[in-house]
């Protein structure tokens, strides 16, 4: 993948870093998380994903504490990606995010049981960090 | 009032001054032996043949005949002025005698058409011709009395003799003549019972009732005519043959009155045939059904129908029977009758029936309108019902197809520019942050994001370039094609006559239409070097896409959804688009939209 700019560069990381999966069928956002990731201090990447069944190969093998996972995806749509995550890794954190509104999204999304349902613009480091803290304080 | 009715009054008007004057003849006579009962039987006798003679007359279906009744009963008043006591107005009486016998057989065998059509017809007619010409008239010269008794005459032995008698009466006319005559005129009534007998085996029930009465009417009176004449050759007494002769002139007015009874009957029969007629109509399901409803109007379990679809000129028609079955085409039978009707569109129609109908050409061919008329219906309910079927289902491709290009750009929108302006949101939190750390490299940061600002506006046009592009608002359905033709991947040449700007969406169909096609050039035309696009305007504007690509063969393979989508834009105004392609040689897309008023 396309390393990101000056003004979005990586920060130092460490072995206690947050390790976050990203799963989304567009590699060009892919990018753009993975420049958000490594532009938040405490959390590191660890793998992108473009379809479901990668996603998962992904998170047997790096083990990612946090998953970022794009709702609209062919195949396999994200929500039923963060079911069976949630249901092999229970204590996984998960995140929906969507070009598309939270209110414009199928019911199954907001019982799917994962810890946010994200708008993709309002994806930040301080959205990161508040996400984490918020379900590990 | 009208110039028919005038004439009818002045018929009428006439025949009462002739009903006076022949009612008077008797009663003036100084030889009449029953003045009163010979001007009652004169006189009604008189009225009732002018009195049907006149209704017949004004009918147009009876006119003929009507004037034939009608100088039947001028001789009749002729041959009243044999009740004279002057020699000449009674040798006249008695010479239109026999020309009225002939005038009634002639009425006879001509109703109710007033034509002799069928051939024994006419052989009896000759024969009666004959008999009066040779047997009667010309023996005028050379007879002092005239036969008597006579029911045109009631004088006894104190008749007048004749005017016209020219020599002493030879001996053969007592002997022979008298004998031979009275015994052909036997045969000429019993010919005419005969023919009129044959006609009513022969006729349907419909047409049975106007004949019966008729064949009762003669028989009767040519029976008491042929009594009158045995009991004159057999000298019988005065009295009796007075009632017989009386009998005998009675019998004419009910010949007439049983033509009235005829024409009312056919009359009545008509009106309500054709009523079953034309409301059995909207009911009849196909051909069959007409048949059976044709059958049940004229009383003819014979009907039958064929149809013929219109064709092209000069080419012969293709029969189907009532089934819908192909057939040669109706064949004419013995006792039946063809009537062919065409239909301004070619299209034609024939009925079999009785030949007895052919006496009623008007009848008949109000039946055959109705009944194409009928079939006509029929055929364009078929259509109809087809036409809607193929609106409905174009209908439904065409919002199907705008759903599917709905679907198309919100996902060209999602996965495209809404993707990366949500990206560069992100991006520009992030360099929010970093430039907060640190500003100075701020000029850089920023300008790093004009390029992908424009990638995304150049996506954006695009988008909005495949849903309806610009210049075909401003500049026209030309200068949009060539700009359509300027972005494939094949060299296109645009030629256009005389097209100027046209209605939106007129301009629309053509383009999205043409556009379509260049695409289908571009995916399929295998081998395809050159494309040609042309417009032109001739009672409508024409839209040509070709292409010299390796051609395929249309009756084997199935119009995709492009083309049917194409073909469905064009029919939804009016036009039509046809594909015409062969292996090896290309194919050639022309479709046309008629242009509006």
């Amino acid at each position: 993948m396309d390393r990101p700019g000056p003004a979005c560069e990586a920060r130092p990381v460490s072995a206690s870093s947050v390790k976050v999966l990203a799963v989304d069928d567009q590699r060009g956002f892919l990018d753009v998380i993975r420049a958000v990731v490594e532009a938040t201090s405490g959390f590191r990447w660890a793998g992108g994903a473009t379809s479901g069944a990668d996603a998962l190969t992904e998170a047997d093998l790096n083990h990612p504490d946090l998953v970022l996972i794009d709702v609209e995806m062919p195949e396999m749509n994200g929500v039923e990606v963060a079911r069976r995550l949630l249901t092999r890794y229970p204590g996984m954190l998960v995140a929906l995010i969507s070009a598309h509104r939270p209110d414009e999204l199928p019911k199954a999304a907001a019982e799917s049981g994962v810890g946010a349902i994200l708008p993709k613009e309002n994806l930040s480091p301080a959205w990161l960090r508040g996400f984490w803290q918020e379900h590990h304080s | 009032m009208n110039r028919r009715a005038l004439n009818a009054l002045e018929g009428v008007a006439g025949s009462v001054v002739l009903c006076v004057i022949a009612a008077m003849i008797p009663l003036r006579s100084d030889v009449e032996l029953h003045p009163a009962a010979s001007s009652v039987a004169v006189t009604v006798t008189l009225a009732a043949l002018l009195g049907v003679g006149l209704y017949a007359w004004v009918r147009k279906s009876s006119q003929r005949f009507g004037r034939i009744l009608f100088l039947a009963g001028l001789c009749w008043f002729m041959a009243s002025l044999s009740h004279a006591d002057g020699e000449l107005p009674y040798s006249l009486g008695r010479i239109f005698g026999w020309l009225f016998e002939l005038a009634l057989v002639y009425a006879l065998l001509a109703y109710p058409t007033g034509r002799v059509q069928d051939r024994s017809g006419r052989v009896v007619l000759a024969a009666a011709v004959a008999l009066v010409c040779v047997g009667y008239l010309s023996t005028v010269p050379l007879v002092d009395q005239y036969p008597l008794p006579s029911p045109f005459a009631d004088c006894g032995q104190q008749c007048p003799q004749n005017f016209f008698s020219l020599t002493a009466e030879p001996d053969v006319i007592g002997r022979l003549i008298d004998p031979l005559r009275e015994t052909i005129s036997l045969v000429v009534y019993v010919g005419v019972a005969w023919v009129l007998a044959t006609r009513l085996v022969q006729a349907g029930s419909n047409l049975r009732r106007t004949e019966a009465p008729v064949l009762a009417a003669a028989v009767l009176r040519f029976l008491a005519a042929g009594a009158y004449g045995m009991l004159r050759e057999g000298h019988a007494s005065d009295d009796v043959a007075t009632t017989v002769g009386i009998i005998t002139v009675l019998g004419v007015s009910l010949i007439a009155l049983a033509f009235l009874v005829g024409l009312l009957q056919w009359r009545i029969y008509v009106g309500g045939a054709l009523l079953r007629l034309t409301t059995g109509i909207n009911s009849a399901k196909d051909a069959i059904d007409l048949k059976y409803l044709a059958a049940d109007c004229l009383d003819d379990p014979s009907v039958e129908l064929f149809y013929a679809d219109p064709r092209g000129q000069g080419e012969e028609p293709r029969w189907r029977d009532s089934a819908g079955d192909r057939c040669a085409g109706p064949v004419e039978k013995p006792g039946s009758l063809i009537t062919v009707k065409t239909q301004p569109d070619g299209s034609r129609l024939a009925v079999s029936c009785e030949d007895g109908l052919g006496n009623y050409p008007r009848f008949l061919d109000a039946v055959c309108s109705s009944l194409a008329a009928g079939l006509e219906r029929q055929r364009l309910d078929r259509a109809r019902i087809v036409l809607l079927r193929d609106v409905a289902a174009s209908r439904k491709r065409l919002v199907s197809a705008a759903d599917g290009a709905r679907r198309k750009l919100e996902r060209d929108l999602h996965d495209g520019a809404q993707q990366r302006l949500v990206g560069l949101r992100v991006k520009l939190e992030l360099a929010r942050e970093a430039l907060e750390e640190d500003p100075a490299p701020a000029p850089e940061v920023v300008a790093r994001f004009g390029p992908e600002v424009d990638e995304i506006i150049e996506e954006v046009r695009a988008l909005a370039h495949g849903i309806y592009p610009p210049l075909l608002v401003s500049g026209g359905l030309v200068e949009a094609l060539r700009g359509a033709a300027l972005r494939s991947p094949l060299p296109v040449s645009v030629e256009a006559e005389g097209i100027d700007r046209l209605p939106s969406d007129t301009e629309s169909a053509i383009y999205f239409c043409g556009r379509e096609a260049l695409q289908n050039v571009a995916k399929h035309a295998a081998g395809a070097s050159m494309v040609t696009i042309r417009l032109w305007r001739d009672d409508g504007i024409w839209l040509e896409v070709r292409d010299d690509g390796a051609g395929f063969e249309t009756g084997s393979t199935q119009a995709g959804s492009g083309i049917t989508g194409m073909r469905d834009r064009l029919e939804a105004q009016g036009g039509w688009l046809r594909v015409d392609s062969r292996v090896g040689e290309g194919t050639r897309v022309v479709g046309c939209l008629p242009l509006p008023d």
